[in-house]
């Protein structure tokens, strides 16, 4: 097809405007603040020293980071097989034959619009209390006491009671982009194979997944990105200090950034060198998704 | 070759027929378990916003609300109502809201299209770029342009909040939107070509409809993102007469949680959620209405 | 319908909105300052510090500029300072405003001789402020807290006990509470640290304590060990509750339910534990005991506070630091005091809220401060793993001995 150069600039040149005038100071400025020594990060340039990979290396020798680094991993891979799976089978159930959809969609999609604050909360008053909370209640009355003692807010239990709060509320979100692309297939492909005999299994494996592949590494994208930007849950599950059990990288760069109850010296430095560890996480992420699923372009149906 | 877009059937109410109904029986079960654990959360949230700390850390919630009216304490929304100028916050958050997200589908959808469709120097590493520019903690982006708009005595203003409420979901808006611009057929723009349309036109009058279901959604994931933002609107936007929902909540959250009045802080998550559940309802009718087959006849 | 007609529309309503003229607030007569508080609207301080705020607009004529910024003001105040922000007076934990933020502080020391401050001021408070920012008065504290073993005093009557001094009173205390049917303490996770801080501090002082974490002598000093068999001690006899470690705020909690009798925690405590269980108790408070041979005793007490610093641009400092002394100290902070059930900075405020009235003794009776937990948080890199160590050590799973040896590994 011929390029329309001209279009092609007038398209996309107000989004890439916009996106250079705010972005580039912001992110060159933090990518080199990563390699020097800076107090804060509004401290002037004149006042960096550098010290080359010096952050880099300072921050995998801190327990707190790996283990950080760590929690962020188990988020990342559990939380995102558990979400995926869960919100892609919603979605097919949901594109499919059932009745009061709209219903379905809305309930599901629902915690998603809640303040995490009080989810949160909820979760931890509600559901995970350890002497009134609602898993203690049913377990008792079923009998399983092992498992209604669990103490699902200790330090063992902490990280996976976070990891379910925060799936259950994301499985809406991710949810609606797989309908919004299972909707993008027209229904006379679906209808055309009804005809020919494939049954519901076989339809999903041969139509639906491969003309979701574009949607899925997109979804794949959203949620490394989420979960490296994972911070509010944290903080409600450990409000007053920073613990083992749930510090994920950003509550360490807060805490190195702008310091903490005892940590009373700041290292914007060391901040920003997380921030780019993050950023090369997903871009390594986005960019093993992008080799390992190959998107069918042009479909001609 | 004339275009039709595929007019919406209308759908008569067929018959309840069990047989059919029963083979989706796993499924409304499935479904039914996990709407059931949500009503109840969603239930003990608004259960709460009625009670007392004490009720809430004792996990008597629901039994202290079914066993008398006296239980009952809605003077937690009239104080959470009041203690902030609500109404002020909820045009406010409007405002940015709806602005912020019309405006992104204007910049993002066309530069989405031609990201999507066509290859050129730079292609990928634009499209790399957006990735990691989402993928910086947002606090090292909102800083430093906040030392660049305090030294220029910018802040306080309406007009740059929304600028950069765009501004900050432009990497994530595109690419959404790439992914749905990508898969559409490219006999669409070839027949459009035909017929003389321009490819302007051809893109805002074919493909931008086509792309409709991933318009629709990330404009209601944007919309509820903008009118919830705290952070962005405490940095750049925090007098009164500027605030917006999202710091107004955190607020009384905060203020709330010092004081230890738990019901007062659900009564005010709920003020927030309920307007903000309706517009996703309304927005979302407007998805589930409006989805097109294809337009094409093979 | 024509979309393009839609956005153009809206694009002209931005235009329209925005063209109003950022409104400048400039007083052409008069002084303006402009102070940034930590608390957020709603909140029992604003409100009693708005109060204040409205009084000395009367008595000077001076207009303030109050931005409730919350406690995000921690991230904000740096850079908004850098970045030539006009702010005069501001606020934060008054550990961080002397050390953290020092650089941006305006020393107060002349403004405050001037008008005798070290006669409405906490000595220990302003002694820790100058302490840490060199000499300095980078700010002024208020609002102070004091830590012990807060108690119900319903339980200690009933049972017959009086506030132990010593370690060795204070298990025959628990020994006596057990057996009259109460849990005797409880214990957050949060709060491990203090615990474990608290008690190693009895035996090597504070800076003893900051030296074992700092060189990870966990098997080396054998107080190490000694504290954590005292606290096992706990475990093994029963003291502990048997929810321990809680989630915050559970165990504490418990204090309110009537089920146990004591605490280790700070003033703040009893108003929230009030505020989460509906309760009503009378409280009581002892500093902590005394270990054998230790090296501090009960008049080593934590303390802090929150502060209220003037920037060193200011230009209106005087009249900043007017309102920040009409905020600490008088009436103002007999104010902020009865509102919060807070202790008054200014020790010639005689009223101590109801809620903390037996609090006062010990306070008064503190002549060494610690910081926060005692310094065993002094390594950032070591104080969630020895939070995580004691939540063991406390639900029982491991023993004092694995308690050092862990440690002792871990910190190598």
């Amino acid at each position: 097809m011929k390029k329309n150069k001209r279009m092609m600039v007038i398209f996309l040149a107000p989004a890439l405007i916009i996106f250079c005038v705010v972005f580039i100071y912001p992110v060159i400025r933090t990518v080199l603040m990563s390699f020097f020594s800076v107090n804060r990060p509004s401290t002037s340039i004149s006042e960096w020293v550098f010290t080359g990979l010096g952050n880099f290396q300072n921050i995998f020798t801190q327990n707190l980071f790996r283990r950080s680094m760590l929690n962020l991993f188990l988020i990342w891979f559990v939380g995102g097989i558990a979400t995926m799976l869960i919100s892609l089978l919603f979605a097919v159930i949901l594109t499919g034959d059932i009745r009061f959809k709209s219903f379905f969609r809305a309930v599901i999609y629902m915690p998603n619009v809640v303040s995490a604050v009080a989810l949160a909360a909820m979760w931890m008053y509600y559901i995970f209390s350890e002497r009134y909370g609602l898993l203690h209640n049913i377990f008792g009355a079923l009998g399983l006491t092992g498992l209604s003692k669990i103490k699902w807010l200790g330090t063992d239990m902490k990280l996976w009671a976070m990891i379910i709060a925060f799936v259950f509320g994301a499985v809406g979100y991710y949810m609606l982009i797989w309908i919004s692309g299972i909707e993008k297939i027209p229904k006379d492909l679906f209808e055309a194979a009804t005809i020919d005999g494939a049954g519901k299994i076989k339809q999903f494996r041969y139509l639906t997944m491969p003309l979701l592949k574009g949607t899925l590494k997109m979804n794949l994208t959203f949620w490394s990105v989420n979960a490296v930007s994972f911070f509010v849950w944290s903080k409600m599950f450990s409000p007053v200090n920073t613990e083992n059990s749930t510090v994920v990288p950003m509550i360490y760069m807060y805490d190195l950034v702008f310091g903490s109850k005892t940590i009373t010296t700041t290292d914007a430095g060391a901040g920003a060198a997380i921030a780019c560890v993050l950023a090369l996480f997903v871009l390594l992420i986005f960019f093993l998704i992008n080799r390992l699923i190959r998107d069918d372009v042009d479909l001609e149906f | 070759m004339a275009f039709h877009k595929k007019k919406k059937e209308k759908e008569y109410a067929e018959p309840f027929n069990w047989k059919k109904e029963v083979r989706h029986l796993p499924s409304y079960l499935i479904l039914l378990i996990w709407v059931a654990f949500t009503v109840s959360m969603i239930g003990w949230i608004l259960a709460a916003s009625f009670s007392t700390s004490g009720s809430i850390f004792k996990g008597e919630v629901f039994k202290s609300l079914a066993s008398g009216l006296s239980n009952w304490h809605p003077e937690n929304y009239v104080n959470a109502w009041t203690t902030q100028n609500v109404s002020t916050y909820f045009m406010n958050s409007l405002l940015y809201a709806t602005v912020s997200t019309v405006l992104l589908i204007v910049v993002c959808a066309p530069a989405a299209y031609v990201l999507a469709r066509f290859t050129f120097l730079g292609n990928g590493l634009i499209k790399t770029g957006f990735v990691g520019a989402m993928s910086l903690p947002q606090i090292m982006i909102i800083l430093p342009l906040m030392s660049i708009t305090t030294a220029l005595h910018l802040t306080g203003s309406r007009v740059l909040l929304i600028f950069l409420y765009v501004a900050i979901n432009i990497p994530y808006t595109t690419t959404f939107l790439i992914s749905f611009f990508a898969t559409l057929s490219r006999s669409y723009e070839e027949a459009a070509a035909i017929d003389g349309c321009s490819p302007i036109r051809t893109f805002w009058k074919i493909m931008f409809p086509l792309a409709q279901p991933g318009i629709v959604t990330v404009s209601i994931f944007n919309f509820l993102a903008v009118w919830n933002e705290y952070f962005m609107s405490l940095v750049f936007a925090s007098t009164d007469s500027k605030r917006s929902v999202g710091v107004g909540l955190y607020t009384i959250i905060s203020a709330m949680k010092q004081t230890g009045d738990y019901g007062g802080l659900f009564a005010a998550v709920m003020i927030v959620f309920l307007p903000t559940f309706i517009l996703y309802l309304l927005l979302s009718e407007k998805n589930i209405a409006g989805v097109t087959g294809g337009g094409v006849k093979g | 319908m024509n979309m393009k007609k839609f956005f153009s529309v809206a694009l002209a309503a931005t235009m329209t909105v925005g063209m109003f003229p950022a409104v400048a607030f400039a007083e052409d007569e008069g002084v303006t300052i402009t102070y940034w508080s930590m608390w957020t609207e709603g909140e029992d301080q604003a409100i009693a510090i708005q109060e204040i705020i409205d009084d000395y607009e009367e008595a000077t004529g001076v207009t303030v500029n109050v931005e409730w910024k919350g406690r995000d003001i921690t991230t904000l105040i740096a850079a908004s300072l850098d970045a030539g922000e006009t702010i005069d007076l501001y606020e934060d934990d008054f550990q961080r405003l002397s050390q953290t933020f020092s650089d941006y502080a305006l020393d107060l020391t002349e403004m405050a001789d001037a008008v005798d401050y070290s006669s409405v001021s906490n000595a220990a408070l302003v002694d820790a402020v100058t302490g840490w920012a060199d000499g300095a008065l980078a700010c002024l504290p208020y609002q102070p807290y004091c830590s012990g073993i807060f108690y119900n005093k319903a339980i200690f009557d009933e049972v017959g006990v009086e506030e132990p001094t010593t370690w060795d009173e204070f298990l025959d205390v628990c020994q006596a509470i057990k057996d009259a049917g109460y849990t005797p303490l409880t214990l957050d996770d949060a709060y491990i640290t203090l615990n474990l801080g608290y008690h190693l501090a009895r035996y090597v002082g504070q800076d003893g304590v900051k030296e074992i974490v700092n060189n990870g002598d966990w098997a080396e000093n054998e107080a190490v060990l000694k504290m954590a068999e005292d606290m096992q001690t706990l475990v093994d006899n029963g003291y502990l509750s048997e929810y321990a470690p809680g989630a915050y705020p559970e165990g504490e909690n418990e204090v309110g339910y009537g089920e146990t009798a004591m605490v280790v925690n700070a003033s703040w405590v009893p108003s929230e534990i009030q505020g989460n269980t509906d309760s009503e108790l009378e409280w009581g408070m002892f500093s902590y005991p005394a270990v054998e041979d230790g090296v501090d005793g009960t008049e080593a007490m934590m303390v802090g506070g929150q502060g209220i610093s003037v920037s060193a641009g200011s230009e209106h400092a005087q009249e900043a630091f007017d309102l920040a002394l009409a905020i600490v100290s008088g009436e103002g902070d007999a104010a902020i005091s009865a509102a919060c059930d807070t202790m008054p900075a200014d020790p010639n405020n005689e009223e101590w809220p109801e809620l903390l009235s037996n609090c006062r003794a010990a306070f008064e009776a503190a002549t060494t401060s610690y910081e926060w937990a005692c310094g065993i948080e002094d390594n950032a890199d070591m104080t969630a793993i020895i939070s995580d160590y004691g939540a063991q050590l406390f639900s029982g799973s491991i023993t004092a001995q694995e308690f050092v040896d862990g440690l002792e590994e871990a910190s190598n």
